[in-house]
């Protein structure tokens, strides 16, 4: 096999992202040599900024790499037998990761020497987690789509744990890790049956056998093979019934975590069962349709109705996130374009979303930490009158994702329903329908608090500028998307973006 | 025409408030967080408030009201942009003689609300005026938009501004109220949107072009969206499914509607939100924001589904009655004086609706001019119990009477709207009430006498108010000292009274108006009624996308 410009152009994000944990390693121990840092293995605030600085570097020459070859690439550029394969796809689903990871280091900047967690470890953990979310994007092979699923959940449940003053943080990093693996223990299996029906690890190969039917005596192996490795990846995506790690590990991480690790685990999965869906279209199968459909109501349903019961703030959120990745189900269900089109807008959005919303969260327990936790629903009462800025972004973000028109959680919502709609899947509209009611309810319930309930207004110190800055992103995309989707007047247009992402 | 006001006038009236308001934010924004000193104090955001929704009133009176032809029967001062092409969606307005008359009201209504609250609102001033001046902007949006999701857009601006308001700024339980309002109203609002793109899907199938405008304004050849044809019923091979057909798709839309207007069974929140919020938070839940529910029923619901709109009339017709019976006997059941009038307010409302579902010309016109008629004359009633209720700090019927002796002239006036309210003839209330009665004989004898019964029930409560609160012996030492209205509460309700009686004494203006509109909307209707087979799907063009389970093997 010859290596062209195109394959290294291809393999640009990966290799930075995963040669970023050696170098910030090497710099952690040289920065580390002498004095108290060394006992306490806290970093100072310079030598934080500078790690988080060559930390961001890598994410942005990352990004920069992934934008050229979306732009450039001529079409799909697979590697040794499609153990990775780069298409548009993969490439608008890196930049999504990179971006995720740029504003969890906005964030930590901050949080991490405030809430006395400004390890070295931090950064090469958390540009490991990345680089197996990237490897999972554009994993084309079971073999590699097992071993990046892996690189990526054990970095972000050790991450998960990483605070070890707070309390059940470790537990939940513990426990993540066993589910995960029970979860892995099942793909695995899957894995093994699939490659003993067809002979393949490759999804090419794997979907040649299936479409012959030279697998047919052994079929049902195949068949029994894909859904136990479709349950290892609905799980890291968080739809129900396979979605109890998110709530549990969303309120248990420390905030920058909390925001980081669920939505880098739920973006990657869902782009990695689009290829899936794609590759080996199970869909194809009427049973599968079925089970997609049903899967997504069930998500619906539960994610909505437990998220109007919650106290806590950061597990309703986790909650409304099993509903949305029952919206995107229902999506990724409508087996044409626009399904695909409005799946990968709804996970842009979705993102920019809860990574707001939980970046809210982080910044204020970061920047308050003596009289609140910041983690149940009433510690926001009044929070409009203390600190009116973030209460308006946090507000913003939380009607985003009830689905009020003029945000972007409107226009996913308009589009993925239009899609479902338009492939007369009529009980997954009815659910999609009556779930939206219930969350607006329950994510309405923090604005609630926020602007009616009465408190006493102190007067609290400024947010750090990094995290006023993600935020600031965040409500921007998140406004703009909901106004201006598509073809309007602005030269970024994310429908159109969306629509060559899924072009084949 | 040739001024840029002049040419967008529409645009003007329906976005000076928001803009107002974002200035004013904008300005406290820059103000604390760059030159780090307070913004202006809360009464002068308010006088900006006031300020800027008078202009929009002069604005409406002058560009809409004068410039609106009532000889030409179609969509007028039309304004259209494309927004977002691709999924079928612009930035399109323009009026018709209903949504003229209901954008009148709104603009007239919206500074007398803010007029009438000067003293009640206490606390932050500057959200109240904000959140009212995007209230304005969003019910007057809802009411001039042609498509439908830009209306939707408008629609939930409103439903979220009027939630603020009244949860943040009204009673104890103003919040517990608020909360129903917001929660019911957006189910509706959920349930309209997953009806909206079923007919939208069937409209892309028939017209191959994504379009959520109302109607094909530029000729394009885009096929309305109120020109796509719904099945009436499930017919075989054409693959309709039952959701796609009128029936359903009626009862989706009716019932978001009914949330909102609103109708028997879903008006748990309608009572609890007008007691407990400030008086220019009733008087603009009940006079304009729920006319947002009426009015959809005129511009969507009848064009778009007129054989199930006319198949299940005498079903709403009959929630109407049942409405027009339950909050006659209810009100004449309160003790709570702002319960009471939200009573009879839900009384007039079921009124207004069986107007609506008379479908008959005089009837349809007479719940337009009562929509407007109720606007004024239940504003009022708001207005002088939140009078009242600020002068003795309580709403118990029991602890009025006699008022006529220190407040002489707050008793006449509030006598003089009560009959206007009632229907006396020379009032405004005299001229939807009686169109309403005239155009709903022909369905039948019976829903007439039992409207009119009710709504003499709705009367005698009103009456009986008035009577304990007004007249009678003047024997609680509370009431004696009770000053009566002083000039800016009187400027405000005379403001009210007038168009009462004018529109009683010379309708014609608004009846000119109101009439080729609604011809429009029951003519479309007849002419499908005579021709079923063109509402049937044409299985030419019907290509139903169907579910990949069926297409693959």
């Amino acid at each position: 096999m010859t290596v062209s410009y195109e394959h290294l152009q291809a393999l640009a994000p990966l290799g930075i992202i995963a040669l970023a944990p050696l170098l910030l390693v090497m710099l952690d121990a040289i920065l580390m040599r002498e004095g108290r840092e060394a006992r306490e293995r806290a970093l100072g605030p310079y030598k934080g900024f500078f790690l988080t600085a060559i930390a961001a570097s890598c994410l942005i020459l990352a990004l920069f790499a992934a934008w050229l070859s979306f732009e450039n690439a001529t079409g799909v550029v697979a590697l040794s037998e499609s153990m990775f394969v780069v298409d548009r796809t993969a490439s608008f689903a890196i930049a999504l990761l990179c971006v995720t990871g740029l504003l969890t280091l906005c964030h930590s900047l901050s949080y991490s020497p405030a809430r006395e967690v400004n390890h070295g470890e931090y950064f090469p953990l958390l540009m490991l987690a990345i680089a197996g979310s990237i490897a999972l994007v554009s994993a084309g092979n079971l073999i590699s789509l097992f071993v990046a699923i892996e690189l990526m959940v054990i970095p972000a449940y050790v991450l998960v744990g990483f605070d070890r003053s707070r309390t059940g943080s470790g537990d939940a990093g513990m426990t993540a890790l066993l589910s995960g693996s029970f979860a892995s223990a099942l793909s695995l299996y899957g894995i093994a049956l699939i490659y003993g029906a067809t002979g393949h690890f490759d999804y090419p190969g794997i979907r040649t056998v299936l479409d012959s039917g030279a697998a047919l005596g052994l079929g049902g192996a195949a068949l029994a093979g894909i859904a136990l490795l479709l349950v290892g990846v609905l799980t890291r995506q968080g739809v129900a019934p396979f979605h109890q790690w998110l709530p549990d590990l969303t309120q248990a991480a420390p905030g920058v975590v909390a925001l980081f690790v669920p939505t880098l685990l739920v973006t990657a999965a869902a782009f990695a069962l689009i290829r899936i869906v794609d590759s080996i279209a199970p869909v194809s199968l009427p049973a599968f349709g079925a089970m997609f459909s049903m899967l997504s109501v069930v998500s619906m349903v539960v994610g909505s109705v437990m998220a109007l019961v919650q106290s806590n703030i950061k597990r309703m959120l986790a909650y409304g996130g099993v509903a949305h990745a029952g919206f995107l189900l229902a999506a990724v269900n409508v087996q044409t374009a626009e399904g695909r089109a409005a799946a990968l807008f709804h996970i842009t959005v979705f993102l920019f979303m809860q990574v707001g919303v939980l970046g809210a969260i982080s910044a204020i327990s970061g920047a308050e930490r003596t009289r609140k936790t910041w983690e149940l629903l009433s510690d926001y009462t009044g929070l409009a009158a203390s600190r009116p800025i973030l209460a308006a972004a946090m507000t913003i973000f939380l009607v985003a994702l009830a689905g009020l028109p003029g945000t972007s959680g409107f226009m996913s919502r308009f589009i993925v329903m239009s899609a479902v709609v338009g492939d007369g899947q009529m009980l997954v509209t009815l659910a999609m329908t009556i779930s939206s009611m219930i969350l607006f309810a329950a994510y309405l319930r923090v604005p609630t608090a926020m602007y009616m309930g009465h408190t006493v207004a102190d007067d609290p110190d400024a947010l750090p500028i990094p995290a006023v800055f993600a935020l600031s992103v965040c409500a921007i995309v998140t406004i703009y998307l909901g106004l201006f989707p598509g073809p309007g007047p602005a030269s970024f247009e994310t429908l159109d973006i969306v629509r060559r992402a899924v072009q084949p | 025409m040739a001024t840029p006001l002049a040419s967008n006038i529409v645009s003007w009236v329906v976005f000076l408030p928001m803009v107002t308001a974002l200035a004013l934010l904008g300005a406290r924004v820059v103000a604390t967080t760059i030159f780090n000193r307070g913004s202006l104090p809360g009464s002068a955001w308010r006088v900006i408030a006031l300020a800027s929704s008078f202009v929009t009133f002069a604005l409406a009176f002058a560009g809409l009201w004068q410039g609106f032809d009532p000889e030409v029967v179609d969509y007028q001062l039309v304004e259209r942009l494309a927004w977002i092409p691709s999924l079928g969606l612009n930035y399109f307005v323009g009026i018709d003689g209903i949504s003229l008359v209901l954008v009148m009201l709104t603009t007239f209504v919206v500074p007398i609300a803010i007029m009438s609250s000067w003293n009640e609102v206490e606390g932050p001033l500057r959200s109240y005026s904000v959140f009212l001046l995007l209230l304005e902007t969003g019910i007057v949006g809802a009411l001039v938009s042609l498509n439908v999701i830009q209306l939707f857009f408008f629609w939930e601006l409103s439903l979220i501004s009027s939630f603020f308001i009244v949860g943040r700024f009204g009673g104890i339980k103003g919040l517990r109220a608020a909360v129903k309002y917001v929660v019911f109203g957006a189910s509706g609002f959920f349930l309209m949107l997953a009806a909206t793109l079923i007919v939208y899907r069937l409209n892309l199938e028939q017209g191959g072009v994504a379009n959520f405008d109302m109607a094909d304004w530029l000729n394009a050849g885009a096929s309305g969206f109120m020109d796509t044809r719904v099945a009436v019923s499930v017919a075989q091979d054409t693959g309709i499914g039952w959701w796609q057909t009128q029936p359903w798709l009626f009862f989706a839309f009716a019932l978001a509607f009914a949330i909102k207007i609103p109708l028997i069974p879903f008006h748990g929140w309608y009572s609890d939100t007008l007691c407990e919020a400030p008086t220019s938070g009733s008087v603009i839940v009940s006079a304009l924001v729920i006319k947002l529910g009426m009015f959809a029923f005129l511009r969507i619901a009848l064009p778009l589904f007129p054989f199930a709109a006319r198949e299940y009339a005498p079903w709403l017709c009959g929630l109407a009655l049942l409405g027009i019976g339950i909050s006659g006997l209810l009100a004449l059941a309160q003790r709570d004086v702002k319960r009471l009038v939200g009573y009879v307010s839900l009384a007039h409302v079921s009124f207004i609706v069986l107007g609506i579902f008379s479908l008959e010309h005089h009837a349809v016109v007479g719940a337009v001019v009562h929509m407007l008629s109720h606007g004024l004359s239940i504003s009022a009633l708001f207005i002088l119990i939140g009078f009242l209720v600020e002068r003795r700090s309580t709403r118990e019927l029991s602890s009025f009477g006699g008022l006529a002796k220190p407040m002489p002239i707050c008793a006449a006036l509030f006598g003089v709207v009560t009959l206007g309210q009632i229907g006396l003839p020379g009032t405004s209330g005299f001229v939807g009430s009686f169109l309403i009665f005239l155009g709903s004989l022909p369905i039948g004898g019976f829903a007439t006498v039992l409207a009119l019964a009710g709504m003499v029930l709705v009367g005698g409560g009103l009456m009986r108010a008035i009577g304990k609160m007004m007249l009678g012996p003047l024997d609680q030492a509370e009431n004696r000292g009770l000053i009566d209205l002083n000039f800016r509460e009187r400027v405000v309700v005379m403001l009210l009274v007038v168009p009462i009686f004018w529109v009683g004494l010379y309708p014609n203006p608004i009846l000119r108006r109101i009439e080729p509109s609604v011809s429009l909307i029951l003519n479309a209707m007849s002419r499908a009624a005579e021709n079923p087979g063109g509402v049937e799907p044409d299985t030419e063009l019907v290509v139903r996308i169907a579910p990949a389970s069926e297409t693959r093997p």
